[in-house]
């Protein structure tokens, strides 16, 4: 111990006890009373206050949740136990679930536009009915609106299949798909312009005669058949430019499911020749393809539709399937080289398309 | 006639666990009865001023009462209050501490600590020891105070002070080294 320490230990006996009386003790006793209620009081304040602020925030959140925007009435949202969600968009928009078993999941989509995110499910089909058109659903979030005459598909995941009074159609991600809706009101036609080359094509399909009086004209290594015409055109074709889109579309639908193929030929013709810048057109010419092939018509007229069909809307969804149907339909009618130049142009065009093994095992046959 | 109590003859008060189950208002007050003085006294240890003894009592007791369900053990009320103490205290050295480096008058005089029956030698270097512990950091001076002046031992120092056995001998150490320095010379 240093000698500071030791004189420091002899010192501190002499500091000075704490005078703590009783007066001292209460009146520090009171103050912590005082201060308790104050601290209770600041607290219960600062509580109060962050309570009231949470309440605002939540009423103007609720408040602008509620607000209605470009949706006059906002239609719930529909879900399904599986997880399964389907809601409108816009206030126009109708849309119901019609029926929901263990193996069926029905929404009807009547006006507008709705949204569908499906969870995949092996044992449960989901399906939107639209008019006549049949969207079915192989797990995917997709977008089905019905504007006009009408309706519209976009795939934004997954896939699904559409069939319409067309035939069937699969949608991957990404893509975006148009179909007749077969609706009940027709609307004049705004303006017809008819492709002369085309109308003869059609006519001459009609008339049953490109056997004997057509002339193809062809440029050498031009895949794309759309830009053939035929030439010579019987006399005897008429065109009747008075009927709508609409009405040929229910004409030929109605032809094709009682079979009649010949009638349902006429109207896709007719309507692929009086309405060719109707988006509707692409779709009238791969029905027009398909009719003539189930229908035992001349596979090159049936692959010059299917031609049609590509040409008409070269970035649709059709154009994979008819480039496959009209593959087919040139193999049909023996012409290899076609067949060849084709395979090759799916090839380049749908690197990792779903035919390519079909085309392949057609092209060595 | 005031009661004089000292920290270091003060005995184990009445047993507080009989109020396990009340309120903490009954329970603070029957902590206030038998621990004020007590606090009070180790609180006048090592701040060096009475002046400040009552502000220090109340903190202690605020911070007590916010801290009772940490309380785990009530025989040991004793230490856990005296460890809220050098805390309180520690708050409270560095605020003056503060104070005094932005410029604002702290003079005061730590004669009135020692009572008349000292030496003049012995009240000069007691009241030069507090003038110098004034000084030191913080936890250095709390340190030396329960040390030296409280007599504890290290291990009971690093506890109340709420660091390492290491750290607590390095305080002191470094507290005495100061002192030694300053009043060793005088």
């Amino acid at each position: 111990m240093t000698d500071l320490s030791q004189k420091f230990a002899n010192a501190k006996q002499h500091l000075r006890p704490v005078e703590w009386s009783p007066e001292r003790s209460d009146a520090v006793r009171r103050n912590i009373g005082r201060r308790r209620q104050r601290f209770t009081m600041s607290t219960v304040a600062l509580g109060s206050a962050a309570v009231a602020v949470a309440v605002a925030v939540a009423i103007v959140w609720f408040a602008q949740r509620s607000e209605p925007n470009d949706v006059a009435i906002a239609p719930r949202q529909i879900e399904l136990r599986d997880g399964t969600r389907a809601a409108p968009l816009g206030s126009a928009t109708s849309l119901k679930l019609l029926s929901e078993d263990e193996s069926l999941v029905t929404f009807g989509l009547e006006a507008g536009k709705g949204w569908f995110e499906v969870t995949p499910s092996r044992t449960r089909r989901v399906e939107v009915l639209v008019r006549d058109v049949r969207v079915q659903v192989l797990g995917t979030e997709f977008v089905v609106e019905v504007k006009d005459e009408f309706v519209h598909v976009w795939v934004h995941r997954g896939k699904v299949s559409v069939a319409s009074t067309s035939g069937t159609v699969v949608l991957s991600k990404g893509e975006h798909g148009t179909f007749a809706a077969d609706a009940e009101e027709e609307k004049e036609s705004a303006s017809i312009e008819t492709d002369a080359g085309v109308a003869k094509a059609v006519a001459a399909v009609d008339a049953g005669m490109e056997a004997e009086g057509a002339k193809v004209r062809e440029r050498e290594g031009e895949a794309d058949a759309g830009a053939q015409t035929i030439e010579s055109l019987p006399a005897e074709v008429s065109l009747n430019t008075s009927e709508t889109v609409e009405t040929l579309w229910k004409r030929a639908d109605t032809a094709r499911r009682r079979g009649d193929a010949e009638t349902a030929r006429r109207a896709l013709a007719e309507l692929l020749n009086e309405h060719e810048e109707d988006p509707r057109a692409a779709l009238a010419a791969f029905s027009l393809g398909r009719v003539l092939l189930d229908s035992g018509h001349s596979a090159k007229t049936a692959a010059r539709a299917f031609a049609k069909a590509r040409k008409l809307s070269p970035e649709g969804p059709l154009v994979e399937d008819a480039l496959l149907r009209e593959i087919e339909a040139w193999h049909h009618d023996g012409d290899s080289r076609r067949v060849k130049s084709r395979s090759k142009k799916y090839m380049r065009l749908f690197p990792k398309g779903r035919y390519r093994k079909q085309i392949r095992e057609m092209g060595e046959r | 006639m005031p009661v004089v109590l000292s920290g270091m003859d003060t005995q184990e008060p009445r047993a507080v666990a009989s109020f396990g189950d009340e309120p903490k208002s009954a329970l603070l007050d029957a902590l206030y009865d038998d621990y004020a003085g007590y606090v009070a006294a180790i609180g006048l240890r090592l701040l060096g001023r009475d002046s400040e003894i009552d502000d220090l009592v109340q903190d202690v007791f605020l911070d007590a009462v916010r801290g009772l369900s940490q309380l785990r053990d009530l025989d040991a009320t004793r230490a856990w209050l005296a460890t809220l103490t050098v805390r309180t205290a520690r708050r409270r050295l560095r605020r003056n501490r503060l104070r005094r480096f932005v410029g604002g008058s702290d003079d005061y005089d730590y004669s009135t600590l020692v009572d008349t029956s000292a030496s003049p030698e012995e009240r000069l270097l007691l009241t030069r020891c507090y003038e110098v512990l004034e000084t030191l950091p913080a936890n250095q001076r709390l340190a030396w105070t329960l040390r030296h002046v409280e007599g504890e031992a290290l291990a009971v120092v690093a506890s109340r002070c709420e660091c390492s056995l290491a750290s607590a001998k390095r305080y002191v150490q470094r507290a005495q080294a100061r002192l030694q320095e300053v009043l060793g010379n005088d």
